[in-house]
């Protein structure tokens, strides 16, 4: 049942983000260093800004929600 | 070569010990038949249940299992024979988000974390408000065509329409029908996705404005939602960036007590006055609204306002199953009522063509095809996963859709029709209006409405079509009987209010916006520089436009004697469904380009199903020659009145008058022009296939696939 548990929490909270599309910034953080080490992060900030942006400010497949 | 051990092994286990594993590998294998064996018969048995009791009172559970029972197959086997037969799906094949990973957009998702994020943009209003005014008809016709619409249409487009994303790198379905069927149905679907999302925006604002006419109490709640959003938007952006779930939770105390301060403004008579709104008046604030959200920053009321309505909405599609899993309400609506000969106050038509248009989202929705083929195929991790996502996000979908059923069947039938017929029938007294629904065969008296208005805290519950207030007060029955009894009812009835205003609101904001980028893009077509996001003077047309529309469609609805649902949920319907039809055109087509056609009835049958009901709504909307149906018919009525002088009710002008024959006439130009969009879009996808057949190759323009072994 802990086991569970410890598996099913983090999953949960992953799932309630990625409901509402809330960037992932360790996740941004970690691909970041793996594939573009030469480069500085964009700050927590920044990165959140940029991404809610890309999300509602339009553009191609960035449909709303539906009926 | 086979191991040491097995060999050994294989000394150490004789034959007898073979066939004991034998056995219990067909034991295991009989188990499971068996399982789903009894799955089919609790399944069938309560679906018979449903259909055969007659006199007596059904109760909801049955529907529940008959649902889950129906689904648990349906997923188990057909989405698995869909899988593996027609798309052949390569758990080897690497998915965009694996190839393409920019830890952005592209990113490989836990397939529960992936369904929790689809299934969260795809459900929202329209599986909440059909069934409701599709239960005019009784719950049986809604509750088979939800079941089985599902199963073998509404799912199978979703899963379909994710497949052909994810196999393209997580192309959008205009970029995918441009390039499977040609340019001119590319651009045709372009522009009857923009005319439907005016539709559907206009339709959804409407609903808030009938929700919340002449009801402080709703009124002020809901505008509430505006200070509280722009606080968590400030508090995530300077006070505490990143902190969401501190955010969320502030952000959803403070809305219950709005809720609560919402009871008692509407006991103070300044304050009451002062959030007591007509229903023009709300549709001029709701316009305003829109004009403005939709072009302030997006991280100040847009995004905390989405993340508070999405959590709200989850928590509360959860606490409403598990209600109805507690109360075992029974259902009061009778199996079926006599209006499905097209006679009912709720909606005009008969229940062919009308109720599979009525009940769009929650059996087939347009809409999802652009969902399927937005983020969700940029996250798919495994094509394996794509059954589970595609498919079960959108049997969830459904089963909300029969939840919502269930409430608005839990009602008093007289409760129920008394809130749900415009005005112009029931004479606009709690007499007349007891009267004429007791004349239909449905017991009310004047005291019940009276009471029941008074429960839920609303001066008067006559006439308050839309659907919202309807499912809030069958919401607020079952949430009461949970907590709080009677002494709660308004607050929970406030609560239901808020819950659908609040993500109307959020798809009313990001919808304006989305429109205004689809219709800068149309007109970049006619001259480039408006296609220009970043250019000021272009998006302030484009928006100015957008909004117009759908305020338009909205003001002509609010001013609507049989109260606007009437009119524009039929469009509404039909263009959704229409865009389901062009979606699975697309995927005919498709099917027929892999060398697939011998699996094409997959998606043919439900296609073909589409386009008979809705052409045939279509060109009843437009030709019947009854006016309460047909746009025509209705125009032809109020032109002639107009020649001899006489008005007719409820215009009480002559400007008024030809207000409704101009209105009607825009009416009849829409469902020309979703009809003409999909008629083009057939025609392309026609030849599509028969090239295809001629073809002796695979002519489906997939990305590559590259396999898993071959990276190093």
């Amino acid at each position: 049942m802990s086991r569970w548990w410890r598996a099913g929490w983090p999953l949960l909270g992953k799932t309630l983000l990625a409901m509402i599309n809330y960037p992932d910034y360790a996740r941004y953080l970690a691909h970041h260093r793996h594939h573009h080490p030469e480069r500085p992060p964009l700050s927590e900030a920044a990165f959140i800004r940029a991404r809610q942006e890309a999300r509602y400010g339009g553009g191609a497949g960035h449909t709303p929600r539906c009926c | 070569m086979a191991p040491a051990a097995t060999q050994q092994g294989d000394a150490r286990f004789g034959i007898r010990e073979g066939l004991f594993g034998l056995g219990v590998f067909y034991m295991a294998a009989l188990l499971k038949k068996i399982t789903w064996l009894l799955v089919s018969v609790t399944g069938a048995l309560a679906l018979a249940t449903i259909a055969l009791q007659r006199g007596e009172r059904v109760n909801a559970l049955w529907v529940v299992v008959a649902t889950l029972c129906v689904f648990m197959i349906a997923f188990r086997f057909y989405s698995l024979f869909i899988a593996k037969r027609v798309m052949a799906l390569d758990p080897q094949r690497l998915t965009p988000a694996i190839r393409l990973n920019d830890g952005l957009d592209y990113v490989p998702t836990n397939r529960i974390v992936l369904f929790g994020h689809h299934f969260a943009a795809i459900a929202g209003a329209g599986p909440l408000v059909g069934p409701v005014l599709a239960a005019q008809m009784g719950y049986l016709p809604g509750m088979l065509w939800l079941l089985f619409g599902v199963v073998l249409a509404g799912a199978v487009q979703d899963f379909m329409i994710l497949f052909l994303s994810v196999r393209r790198d997580g192309k959008s379905l205009g970029e995918m029908i441009k390039t499977e069927l040609g340019p001119i149905p590319g651009f045709a679907a372009l522009f009857g996705t923009f005319l439907i999302m005016i539709i559907l925006l206009a339709v959804l604002a409407l609903i808030v404005v009938k929700a919340l006419e002449a009801s402080p109490w709703g009124t002020f709640t809901v505008a509430a939602t505006i200070p509280i959003a722009l606080f968590m938007g400030v508090h995530l952006r300077y006070l505490r960036p990143g902190r969401i779930g501190e955010v969320s939770l502030l952000g959803f105390v403070l809305l219950i007590v709005a809720i609560i301060l919402g009871g008692q403004v509407a006991q103070h008579p300044t304050w009451a006055a002062a959030f007591t709104f007509n229903g023009s008046q709300l549709a001029a604030l709701l316009i305003l609204y829109g004009g403005i959200a939709s072009i302030l920053p997006v991280w100040l009321l847009l995004a905390p306002r989405d993340y508070l309505s999405t959590f709200l909405k989850i928590g509360t599609i959860i606490a409403l199953a598990l209600a109805i899993a507690w109360v075992a309400p029974e259902l009061k609506m009778a199996p079926i009522t006599r209006f499905i000969d097209g006679s009912g106050p709720v909606w005009a038509g008969s229940l062919f063509p009308f109720l599979f248009i009525t009940i769009a989202c929650g059996a087939v929705s347009g809409f999802h095809a652009l969902i399927a083929s937005g983020t969700t195929p940029k996250m798919v991790d495994n094509e394996a996963n794509i059954p589970f996502i595609g498919y079960g996000a959108m049997l969830m979908e459904s089963f909300v859709a029969l939840m919502a059923l269930v409430a608005a069947s839990c009602i008093e039938p007289g409760i129920y029709f008394a809130m749900n017929s415009p005005p112009a029938v029931l004479g606009g007294t709690l007499e007349s209006a007891a009267r004429v629904i007791s004349e239909w065969g449905f017991v009310v008296t004047p005291e019940m409405i009276r009471q029941t208005a008074q429960e839920v805290g609303e001066q008067s519950l006559l006439s308050r079509t839309g659907g919202a207030p309807t499912l809030a007060v069958g919401m607020a029955l079952m949430f009461a009987e949970v907590m709080g009894g009677k002494a709660m009812m308004g607050f929970w009835y406030h609560f239901a209010i808020l819950f659908e205003a609040m993500f109307i609101l959020t798809a009313v904001d990001a919808g304006t916006r989305a429109g205004r980028f689809m219709l800068q893009d149309l007109l970049g077509f006619f001259h480039a520089p408006l296609r220009n996001t970043a250019s000021l003077p272009a998006n302030l047309l484009a928006t100015l436009l957008c909004v117009g529309a759908w305020g338009y469609f909205l003001y002509q609805g609010v001013n609507d004697p049989l109260g606007g649902i009437h009119t524009l949920w039929p469009l509404f319907g039909i263009a959704n469904q229409m865009l389901a039809a062009v979606a699975l055109i697309l995927a005919t087509a498709v099917l027929f380009k892999m060398k697939k056609e011998r699996y094409a009835w997959v998606t043919l049958l439900p296609l073909l199903w589409l386009l008979v009901t809705t052409f045939t709504a279509a060109s009843q909307k437009l030709f019947h020659e009854q006016a309460r149906i047909g746009f025509l018919a209705h125009a032809a009525k109020f032109r002639a009145a107009l020649e001899s002088g006489t008005l007719l009710p409820p215009a009480k002008s002559l400007e008024q008058m030809q207000q409704i024959v101009f209105n009607d006439r825009v009416d009849a130009v829409m469902a020309l022009f979703f009809m003409a969009v999909v008629l083009v879009i057939l025609g392309f996808g026609v030849r599509a296939c028969w090239l295809a057949l001629r073809s002796r190759q695979v002519t489906a323009r997939e990305v590559p696939a590259t396999l898993a072994q071959v990276l190093p």
